[in-house]
């Protein structure tokens, strides 16, 4: 046992000790495939991004460059567009899609005596902290907003110090990033107009839609 | 030793663990409900551990188009100022309450006279009132303050920003109203002492609207029936009877 505290007191060093598993509140959903290639045309996007609660791109979250990036590649692989390009919200074209993404972390509240407990303990008590990734897209056509899906997706991080090699195995990185990219494809696939059967998972009276395609409000019977 | 040290530090570890798994936090977003009491065999109850689905709204003719046209029941709503409330805590409550799509709606204020937010410990919770009466506002007579959210604002690049949010719970309509008029419980109506059944949504362009009747109207007669409680409206919600005529108080 001796031989084991100076071991125990450089793991937590070496290692982070945690293991991150997203709790599943985002579907994870293939692309659809489009009814023709470039059917929505040349396509305009902005992204507002905020992270708080200390969560920063070293904790594993997209920087938003990143982020950027990777909408733009998730678009272009859709293949529904002919162009699509960054813009800011006021210079948006005819179509115009609005991401916004919200990192938030453990709440202070919770914090302090999780970090305390991490500490004092040595990681021997394991304790745990969700993250969160609150993602949403308003699509615009003409200016005006259309249809607006959400996501939500959190990440439980379990700090123990026998959770060491959960670095090794599933790495922050790589984890927020199977995370975001689960996120922002739910919400490309909600695009109207990408598929005839996009929306078939939700509300099929979607009233915003109606008014998209220029339908007039049908009463009961 | 090793065996020891298995047993001292590992397992209590390893049952400290699973039990965090068997607990349910604190959901800020059922401290905030509103609208009890609305009946679950009115509205189609979506499984346990469904996930419902989630929007964001930009104006609140989404919800009143939901309603009217989506055929979605408002089962309650939830709003919250100061801080950023992750939206798995809706969709944890919705899936406890059978709700299959939760609308979200946030702004951003500056508010430039409270630059510190550390200068208020607690969130104010405003509780507003059913939105089956119009846009989900806080009006002025049906608002407070409370500490129910004990935990200081975060201000990392926040700082001097107010954040309003709000949720809404909907599921979707077990019955169908061929009169085109939805009925609510007066104990749902907060803040109102009135014990009169009012009608909570009228259809654009159904024979209630036709007839001129308006949402939130108490209503009087049904079918020539005088209506004092809502068990008279009972047989008429669930389609058991249908609605030929319907009188209401004008206000």
């Amino acid at each position: 046992m001796s031989r084991l505290w100076p071991v125990l007191f450089l793991l937590p060093l070496l290692t982070t000790g945690c293991l991150r598993l997203p709790l599943g509140y985002a579907p994870d959903e293939p692309p659809v495939r489009v009814v023709s290639e470039g059917c929505l045309g040349a396509a305009t996007f902005s992204l507002d991004y905020f992270s708080e609660g200390d969560l920063t791109a070293e904790d594993g979250i997209a920087a938003e460059e990143e982020l950027e990036t990777m909408l733009k590649e998730l678009l272009e692989r859709s293949r529904a567009f002919t162009r699509v390009k960054r813009v800011s919200l006021a210079e948006k074209d005819h179509c115009h899609l609005h991401f916004t993404a919200h990192y938030s972390n453990v709440r202070p509240a919770e914090r302090v005596p999780v970090r305390t407990l991490m500490f004092c303990s040595l990681l021997i008590v394991p304790v745990w902290f969700t993250s969160d990734l609150d993602f949403s897209l308003t699509v615009y056509l003409d200016g005006k907003p259309v249809v607006s899906p959400a996501v939500s997706e959190s990440l439980r991080n379990y700090v123990w110090l026998f959770f060491f090699p959960g670095e090794l195995i599933a790495p922050r990185r790589r984890v927020w990033r199977a995370t975001e990219s689960r996120c922002a494809q739910y919400l490309i696939n909600r695009i109207p107009g990408l598929h005839p059967k996009a929306h078939d998972a939700g509300l099929k009276s979607d009233s915003v839609e109606k008014r998209a395609k220029g339908l007039e409000k049908k009463a009961l019977p | 030793m090793r065996v020891g040290f298995f047993r001292s530090c590992c397992l209590p570890g390893l049952a400290f663990l699973l039990a965090s798994c068997t607990g349910r936090p604190y959901n800020p977003y059922e401290h905030n409900f509103r609208i009890p009491g609305r009946p679950v065999d009115e509205y189609v109850r979506v499984e346990r551990g469904t996930v419902p689905r989630l929007e964001e709204i930009t104006d609140w003719d989404r919800l009143r188009a939901a309603q009217e046209e989506g055929g979605y029941v408002v089962l309650g709503t939830s709003a919250f100022t100061q801080t950023w409330v992750p939206r798995r805590f809706a969709l944890d409550f919705a899936s406890r309450l059978g709700a299959s799509l939760v609308l979200v709606f946030h702004h951003n204020k500056e508010e430039k006279s409270r630059p510190d937010p550390y200068a208020s410990r607690f969130v104010r919770a405003v509780h507003h009132r059913p939105s089956v009466f119009g846009p989900v506002m806080p009006p002025d007579n049906y608002s407070w303050t409370t500490p129910v959210f004990p935990e200081i604002p975060k201000a990392d690049g926040n700082a001097g920003v107010v954040r309003y949010q709000y949720a809404c719970f909907l599921a979707k309509r077990r019955y169908v109203n061929p009169f085109g008029v939805y009925f609510i419980r007066p104990e749902s109506i907060p803040g109102s002492r009135d014990t009169r059944v009012r009608t909570a949504l009228v259809v654009p362009g159904s024979p209630a609207a036709r007839q001129g009747i308006k949402p939130g109207d108490p209503v009087k007669r049904i079918n020539g029936e005088m209506v004092t409680s809502f068990q008279d409206v009972l047989p008429y919600v669930t389609n058991r009877r249908a609605i030929r005529s319907l009188e209401v108080y004008h206000e």
